[in-house]
C-alpha cells in the first residue's frame, strides 16, 4: 500500500517525529534537577504513606512474643464486616495490615488472639468488646488482645 | 547489604548469559545481554522457588549452589570456546537515543520515588507476595491462603520470586532490589525493541519507533509500578524475536529460546500461559504443516518440562482462577450474547488508546510511505501475526466471559493489557515500513 504523499523526504518525516516528542515532554524538564534532588536528600521512602503505615504495626508488633503462634490475625474498623471489601479506604487498610504481619495470615473477623483495628474515633475503638487494646498503633491503628486469652 | 545485592545481581546476569550462550554460541552479542535478563532472572526465579518448596530453609547453602550453577554453565561455555574480548564489540547507538533514555530513567524514576511499595496492584498482589516468598521458613506457603480474590493466589510467581531471592541477598526487604528489577526490565525491553528493529529493519525506525514507545508515560508508569506487566511484555517479545532470528540464521536453537522465553511467560502472569499454548499451537500446526516433524518433536520436548511445571504449580496452589470458576459455576458463556459488554470493552479500548497512547500516533507518520514485506520476513511476520491475533481474541474472550464487574474490570486492566502486547505489535509494525534506509542484511 503506498500513499500519495510518499514523496515526502524521510528526514522531514523523522524530524516531525522528534520535534513532537519534545514538545509533547517539555512538562518533565524541570525532572532534571528534581529527581536527583530528591533521591540525594530526600528521604521519599519513610514518607510514604503505605510504608510508615506498615512501619508503625510492624514496630507494635515486634517485641509481642505470640504474636504469630496462632498463624492468623483479625481485623476490625469502623466499616461494618460485610462491607469491608466494599469501601477502597477499607481494602487498602486490610492489605496494608496483611504486608505488615507476613507470615500471619489477616481474617475478616475478630476471632483471633490478636486483632488489628481502624477506628478514626477513640470512642469506638474501645467498643471491641471481646478485645483489649493492647496498643495504640497510631492516631487510627490499635492493636487488640483477646480478653479470655490473658486468663 | 551493597555486596550481596550486586552479588545476587551478577549471579542472576551471568546465569542467563552462559545459558544463552550454550543454547546459540553464534549469537550476536546484543542479543546474548539482551536475552540473559529474562532467561536469568527467569532461572534464578525457578531455583528459588525450588529451594522453598523442599524447605531447605539456608540461604546460605542456596547461595553457592547458585554460584556454582554459574561457575558449571561457564566451564561448559568456555568449555568450547576461549574468552575472546576482542569479538565483543558494543556499536555505538544513536546520541538522541541516549539523551531520550537519561530523560526516560528520570521520569521512571518519578513515578518510583511517589510509590517505592508499587503501584496498588505491586503492592497488593506482587509485593506481598514477595514478603511470605522471602521468608526461610515453611511458612512461606501461607502465600496459597491470602484471603479474598484479589489477592490472586493462583498468580504464577516469578517476579515476587525475584524480588524475595534478591531481598534475601540484601539481607532483608530493600527497595533497592524493587526499583533495580524494574529498570531492568524496563529498560531492557525498550532495548530489546531498539535492538530487534535495528537489524530487522533500520537504524532509522529503530530510534523512532522506540523512542516513542520509551517515552510513552503509560508505560513508565507500570514499569515503575512493580506489577508483572512489563516483565511479561519483555518474554513476549523475546520469544517473538527469536522466531524471527530463527528464519533469519535458520538455527533451530533459536526456537528452544522462543520456546523457553514462551514458558517463563505462563511463569510470569496467567496471560503468559495463554501465549505460551497459542505459541506453541500455531509453531506445532505450522511445522506439522511443513512436514518438520522432527523440529516439531524437538520443541514438544523442549515444552514438556516447563508445561509439568507449570501445571504442578497450579496444583500446589489448589486456587481457583476467577475466570475459569466463573465460566463453569457462574456460567459465564452466557455473556457471549450479552452486546453491551461488546460495547462497554471496545469503548473502553478506544478511550484508552485515544489518552493514554495517544503519544503513538505519531507513528503513523512512518506509513507515508507504506508497507513492504521482505520475503525472508514472510514466514515468521504471518507466524506472529497469528499468534498476536489469537492473543488478542483470548484477551477479549478473557474480558468478555469475566464474572467480575466489565466497566471495573476494563477500566482498571486495560492499559495494562495493551503494555504487554504493545512492543510485540510495534516491532510487527515497524518491521514491513518502507520507510528509512535498506535494510541492513547481517
Amino acid at each position: 500500500m503506498i500513499l500519495k504523499i510518499h514523496k515526502i523526504p524521510d528526514k522531514i518525516i523523522f524530524r516531525t517525529i522528534f520535534a513532537l516528542l519534545i514538545l509533547w515532554n517539555l512538562k518533565y524538564f524541570f525532572l532534571i534537577f528534581q529527581i536527583p534532588f530528591t533521591l540525594m536528600f530526600v528521604d521519599y521512602i519513610k514518607n510514604n504513606a503505605f510504608y510508615s503505615q506498615i512501619s508503625d504495626i510492624k514496630n507494635s508488633i515486634k517485641d509481642i512474643k505470640d504474636f504469630y503462634d496462632e498463624g492468623k490475625t483479625g481485623f476490625v474498623s469502623d466499616i461494618p464486616q460485610a462491607s469491608v471489601f466494599d469501601i477502597e479506604d477499607s481494602i487498602r487498610d486490610f492489605y496494608l495490615t496483611q504486608y505488615a504481619v507476613v507470615p500471619a495470615i489477616v481474617k475478616n473477623d475478630t476471632d483471633e488472639v490478636y486483632v488489628v483495628g481502624y477506628f478514626t474515633n477513640e470512642k469506638d475503638a474501645n467498643s471491641v468488646k471481646s478485645h483489649k487494646v493492647l496498643k495504640k498503633i497510631n492516631n487510627r491503628t490499635y492493636l487488640y488482645k483477646k480478653i479470655k486469652a490473658e486468663k | 547489604m551493597i555486596f550481596g545485592f550486586i552479588l545476587g545481581l551478577v549471579i542472576t546476569i551471568l546465569t542467563g548469559y552462559f545459558a544463552v550462550s550454550i543454547i546459540n554460541r553464534e549469537m550476536e552479542l546484543r542479543f546474548r545481554i539482551l536475552f540473559s535478563i529474562p532467561l536469568g532472572f527467569g532461572i534464578s526465579s525457578v531455583l528459588y522457588f525450588l529451594y522453598l518448596y523442599f524447605n531447605f530453609n539456608n540461604f546460605k547453602s542456596f547461595r553457592i549452589f547458585e554460584i556454582i550453577v554459574t561457575v558449571i554453565l561457564a566451564i561448559i561455555y568456555y568449555n568450547d570456546e576461549k574468552p575472546d574480548f576482542s569479538k565483543h564489540k558494543f556499536k555505538k547507538l544513536s546520541n538522541w537515543f541516549y539523551l531520550l533514555n537519561i530523560y526516560a530513567v528520570l521520569i521512571y524514576l518519578k513515578y518510583f520515588i511517589n510509590n517505592p511499595m508499587g503501584s496498588w496492584d505491586g503492592f497488593r498482589i506482587w509485593n506481598i507476595k514477595a514478603e511470605f516468598l522471602a521468608l526461610n521458613t515453611p511458612l512461606w506457603q501461607n502465600v496459597f491462603s491470602l484471603p479474598h480474590f484479589m489477592s490472586h493466589n493462583d498468580y504464577p510467581l516469578l517476579l515476587p520470586s525475584l524480588t524475595a531471592r534478591l531481598w534475601n541477598y540484601t539481607g532483608g526487604e530493600n527497595f533497592a532490589v524493587n526499583i533495580t528489577i524494574g529498570l531492568f526490565f524496563t529498560f531492557g525491553l525498550v532495548y530489546l525493541l531498539f535492538q530487534a528493529l535495528e537489524y530487522f529493519k533500520s537504524e532509522k525506525i529503530a530510534v523512532v519507533v522506540t523512542s516513542v514507545f520509551m517515552i510513552l508515560d503509560i508505560f513508565l508508569v507500570n514499569g515503575a509500578a512493580q506489577c508483572a506487566d512489563v516483565p511479561l511484555a519483555y518474554m513476549y517479545l523475546c520469544a517473538i524475536v527469536c522466531l524471527f532470528l530463527y528464519f533469519r540464521k535458520e538455527k533451530f536453537s533459536y526456537i528452544i529460546l522462543a520456546t523457553i522465553f514462551a514458558a517463563f511467560s505462563a511463569w510470569t502472569k496467567n496471560e503468559g500461559m495463554m501465549f505460551f499454548l497459542i505459541y506453541l499451537i500455531v509453531l506445532l500446526l505450522w511445522m506439522f504443516y511443513k512436514k518438520m516433524y522432527k523440529k516439531a518433536g524437538l520443541t514438544l520436548l523442549t515444552a514438556i518440562v516447563p508445561i509439568c511445571f507449570i501445571a504442578w504449580f497450579k496444583y500446589l496452589v489448589h486456587s481457583p482462577n476467577d475466570l475459569i470458576a466463573g465460566f463453569f459455576i457462574l456460567k459465564t458463556y452466557h455473556f457471549a450474547f450479552d452486546w453491551s459488554r461488546y460495547a462497554v470493552i471496545l469503548k473502553t479500548f478506544a478511550n484508552i488508546v485515544f489518552s493514554r497512547f495517544l503519544l503513538l500516533f505519531v507513528l503513523l507518520f512512518l506509513c507515508t510511505k507504506g508497507f513492504r514485506i521482505k520475503e525472508i520476513n514472510r514466514t515468521p511476520f504471518v507466524l506472529s501475526c497469528a499468534i498476536f491475533v489469537l492473543c488478542l481474541t483470548g484477551y477479549f474472550a478473557v474480558y468478555l466471559f469475566s464474572p467480575h464487574d466489565i466497566t471495573w474490570l476494563v477500566e482498571n486492566s486495560m492499559d495494562r493489557i495493551i503494555i504487554q502486547i504493545l512492543p510485540v505489535f510495534l516491532f510487527l509494525f515497524a518491521v514491513n515500513l518502507r520507510i528509512g534506509k535498506p535494510d541492513s542484511n547481517k
